[in-house]
């Protein structure tokens, strides 16, 4: 139970390299907070910054109302698994789980109790008197879980702990840990977690907010239905969400309420809610694949483009559609159901694509920034 | 038509099966036959000499063959009493004087530094460690006479410190340098997790790194036992009254005697010498295995 307080968080290696740039950031008390971002972008160094694995070059970390730059991890509360479990190979579940609790200096019923309950909470109680070698990856990973739980940390630090389990494990896992942040508030013992992934999935399900990290430097911090309608930038619009968004050249001029963009060799006008003020200015679009439609339909705000289908992956419930529009890559997401003829098409076939101009995302050519955002 | 193309293909499947089943059979026996020879061949020397210790003096030297006529005890009762003034009970127990307490503080020295060089970062790190490396190199014979006069100045001189204090300090360097590199092989997230726990240095080292790194405390104590059993060099210098001396030296001492040589006793006891040596090994076999299988640690 305690709020993590980043203030200008800094990280430089002795070699000079910067690996994260001034960060700050305010977790709430028993919030769920997940950093997310490619391989590289410093996610994992933050995380061990808060550990206190990784020393901090500059900044200022709180945890609960205690500046802890200089605190060894045992004194910061916190309460860390590991992406490949770290278990003790020589001590059994039990006393693995045990282990930090004896070194606290616990009674031994109540370390006991402490086991068990988490134990129970886990459903690891089978699992108790095995080695680590004998477990599964699933059993391993609960067993990870279950080390940080018997602490009752201020804080849980998960290090990409799903990453090393098959996909099916990996979506139940996912549900899991989310329930179990849920339990333990409903039981009056919440925790705030910090969980850092590279898997955008896992980032959007599990997240109460997300922070977008790119070369240790914040892209965006928020909550995941923001981060989709509401990208701060280019990276973060095309990190977040399968298929990628399409990312498109285009001049837009914007007067009082009129907006009109020139692309692909055509041009359309739409009302210009929320864009600055600009003369043929050219910018990056960027447009959701579900947001291209196929289906001619009378929808006002759609700009119709003649296209070639390059090809189609039929996913079940959707069909993800690959076009070229005037040289241009364009994707297209539609719902299985409103495919229509789409399927029985080849590839080369002249399709007329649809883009809903009213949901783009209007981004700064250079800066790659969001233009609704500057203002 | 297919019912018998089927049969026929049935008929040549057997014996094809036939044919390997010989074949394999056949190179097997070769290659065990090959083995056992060349086994024999290494192993003829020690095949003698227990042969040898059952014999007569005289028939040592005008019989080739290895099985003794008649198997006499007399050589072990004889050479175990010895000439001196001591049995063998007395040889061995000062050998394992030596020999146990130097295990003991090569394995607590040897860990420690080797833990400080695999796990921590401090000034002069690499060139102290090369110097460790490079001082393996070096000839024993370099470091007896400074040695020996270092010792004769503490007064140390016909005690076993001289034999087993220098492994107090880390220097059987040789073990230092392989439990670091079998340390270097283990990942460091099980000590993140117990630092996270809440272990400081020596916890950590107590509580995950010794356990992990038994395999390898393990070779650096049979090794270490066997060497320090045989050691011949050392007692030699340090040790001068009898009744301290070791195996290795007693053995020379019934040699050396001024009436002809019992060579019957000299091989019995060169035998039961063998024995502890050849016990601890394969008694550790089994934890040497252990240690190749346990390097692939991660779940």
């Amino acid at each position: 139970m305690a709020s993590v307080t980043l203030n200008k968080i800094a990280k430089v290696y002795p070699n000079g390299f910067k690996a994260v740039h001034e960060i700050d950031f305010k977790i709430n008390d028993g919030e769920f907070v997940v950093l997310v971002g490619p391989s590289g972008c410093a996610k994992s160094t933050l995380l061990r910054m808060v550990a206190g694995l990784e020393s901090i070059t500059g900044g200022e970390l709180v945890i609960g109302d205690k500046v802890v730059n200089r605190l060894p991890p045992k004194e910061r509360g916190a309460a860390m698994v590991f992406q490949n479990y770290a278990l003790y190979p020589h001590m059994k579940v039990r006393d693995n789980l045990a282990f930090g609790l004896k070194l606290q200096g616990l009674p031994k019923p109540e370390v006991e109790a402490r086991v068990n309950d988490a134990a129970k909470l886990l459903e690891i109680e089978p699992l108790l008197d095995r080695y680590p070698r004998q477990l599964s990856g699933g059993q391993s990973q609960r067993v990870a879980v279950g080390r940080a739980i018997v602490k009752k940390p201020q804080v849980f630090l998960f290090d990409e702990p799903l990453s090393n389990l098959d996909a099916k494990l990996r979506a139940s896992m996912r549900v899991r840990i989310t329930e179990l942040h849920q339990q333990l508030k409903a039981a009056g013992q919440p925790c705030t977690v910090i969980y850092v992934t590279h898997d955008q999935v896992e980032a959007m399900t599990m997240g109460e907010r997300i922070c977008v990290l790119k070369e240790g430097r914040i892209q965006q911090f928020d909550t995941p239905s923001m981060l989709y309608n509401e990208p701060a930038n280019t990276f973060v619009a095309g990190f977040i969400g399968s298929p990628e968004m399409n990312m498109l050249e285009a001049r837009l001029t914007v007067s009082d309420s009129q907006a009109s963009a020139a692309l692909l060799g055509a041009s359309t006008s739409f009302s210009s809610k929320g864009l600055p003020q600009l003369t043929d200015v050219t910018v990056t679009l960027g447009l959701r694949p579900e947001n291209v439609l196929v289906n001619a339909s009378d929808a006002t705000g759609v700009m119709w483009l003649d296209s070639e289908l390059s090809h189609i992956e039929y996913m079940g419930s959707e069909v993800f559609a690959y076009f070229k529009v005037a040289g241009t890559a364009i994707t297209s997401r539609v719902p299985a159901s409103q495919s229509g003829e789409l399927a029985s098409l080849k590839r080369g076939d002249r399709v007329r694509v649809g883009l809903e101009l009213s949901h783009a995302h209007w981004f700064d050519a250079a800066s790659g920034s969001n233009l609704k955002k500057q203002h | 038509m297919s019912a018998v193309a089927s049969q026929e293909s049935t008929r040549f499947d057997s014996s094809v099966d036939q044919y390997q089943i010989r074949r394999d059979r056949i190179n097997s026996v070769i290659r065990y036959a090959l083995l056992i020879a060349v086994g024999l061949v290494m192993l003829y020397p020690l095949i003698w000499l227990i042969g040898a210790s059952f014999k007569t003096n005289a028939e040592i030297f005008t019989q080739v063959g290895f099985w003794p006529s008649k198997f006499e005890l007399e050589p072990y009762v004889k050479g175990w009493k010895t000439s001196t003034e001591y049995t063998f009970t007395r040889y061995f127990a000062n050998s394992f004087l030596i020999v146990i307490p130097r295990i003991i503080v090569t394995v607590i020295s040897c860990v420690l530094v080797a833990y400080a060089f695999a796990r921590f970062d401090f000034f002069g790190k690499k060139i102290l460690f090369a110097i460790m490396v490079a001082t393996m190199m070096l000839p024993q014979i370099v470091l007896r006479i400074p040695q020996y006069i270092m010792f004769q100045q503490f007064d140390m001189i016909d005690s076993y410190a001289p034999l087993v204090l220098p492994s107090a300090f880390a220097t059987d360097t040789f073990f230092v340098f392989m439990l670091v590199q079998f340390l270097r092989g283990i990942p460091r997230d099980m000590e993140e997790a117990a630092q996270m726990d809440g272990c400081n240095s020596l916890q950590m080292l107590w509580y995950i790194i010794v356990p992990l790194l038994k395999p390898a405390i393990i070779s650096v104590i049979v090794f270490q036992f066997i060497w320090t059993m045989n050691d011949f060099i050392g007692p030699l210098i340090y040790l001068s009254s009898v009744e301290k001396y070791p195996v290795s030296l007693a053995l020379k001492l019934s040699i050396g005697a001024t009436e002809e040589v019992e060579w019957n006793s000299v091989i019995a006891i060169s035998v039961l010498a063998l024995v502890p040596s050849v016990a601890v090994f394969f008694a550790a076999q089994r934890h040497f295995v252990d240690g190749v299988a346990s390097t692939g640690l991660k779940g």
